[in-house]
């Protein structure tokens, strides 16, 4: 027997369905596939809206579903084609050139070549607007062990773009200073 | 653009009195409010702030920041596929059986 499902849930579930979207292409690069994790973690969470407390975070809930239906499939998968993930981020192992500044299509290519831990720690602190906390919780680790993802996926992002504090100006200030004299 | 490093051992006053040589123009005032801005910013990224954990400057924690929300925020607005939809509308029916 399905349980009945209150009005109020069916919007949040509803409301949550686009962040989890994004965060699933986030996860695997490919829209189709992400699709079909959206599909199977409504189907899953639906399922189980019995072991869901109504009134705590129903988003960091489907966000576990989500993630950990992605990291097992896979792992099912892994075995299959050994270290798909591996060869492919060697392919593309050159670094870029010196990019003057980098637009989005640099930054999403860069993105799907961090190790799939590191770009959902970054994804989940940085996009999702969860707490380091409530991402652990997520991830099933500790909050030291998201702490030291979101950095390494920052530096590595920055050396694959090969970024350096030159290449990036405060947002709020002009990028030629006026008014400053070139000669004494 | 770089400011010339003669100038950065001058107070800003000295500095000030540099600028003086240039013409008075209505709004000039203003202008030399943003060039004591400006300099200022000149000197933070001479010596950008860095977390040390991290590495990184806060300017290049903040850049790679706001392109993660944004190819996450491109996704989010788009609509939600119909067939993610009617999965609901499925889930809905058989629960009311």
């Amino acid at each position: 027997m399905r349980p009945k499902v209150s009005a109020s849930l069916r919007d949040s579930l509803v409301a949550e369905m686009s962040n989890l979207r994004a965060f699933a292409v986030s996860l695997c690069g490919d829209k189709e596939r992400a699709d079909d994790l959206v599909q199977e973690t409504l189907f899953k969470a639906w399922n189980h809206l019995d072991s869901f407390r109504e009134g705590t975070n129903l988003k960091a809930w489907l966000f576990t579903i989500l993630r950990n239906t992605y990291f097992s499939e896979r792992r099912k998968r892994r075995r299959e084609v050994e270290d798909a993930d591996g060869s492919y981020a060697a392919r593309l192992s050159t670094h870029p050139e010196q990019y003057g500044h980098m637009d989005m299509q640099d930054f999403r290519n860069v993105l799907t070549r961090l190790p799939a831990d590191q770009r959902e720690a970054l994804i989940l602190v940085g996009a999702a607007g969860f707490s380091y906390e409530e991402a652990a919780d997520i991830c099933g680790c500790a909050v030291g062990t998201i702490k030291s993802r979101v950095n390494r996926a920052r530096n590595r992002l920055a050396d694959m773009l090969g970024l350096s504090e030159s290449d990036v100006a405060p947002e709020d200030s002009p990028t030629a200073p006026i008014g400053i004299p070139r000669t004494a | 653009m770089q400011a010339n490093p003669a100038d950065r051992g001058l107070s800003v006053d000295e500095q000030a009195k540099k600028k003086d040589r240039r013409p008075k123009t209505p709004g000039a005032s203003k202008i030399m409010d943003q060039s004591a801005e400006a300099q200022g910013k000149l000197q933070h990224n001479a010596a950008p702030e860095t977390n040390m954990e991290d590495g990184l400057t806060l300017n290049l924690q903040a850049h790679i920041g706001r392109h993660v929300r944004a190819l996450f925020d491109e996704v989010a607005r788009e609509p939600i596929p119909d067939r993610l939809l009617q999965l609901l509308k499925d889930l809905e029916r058989s629960g009311d059986k």
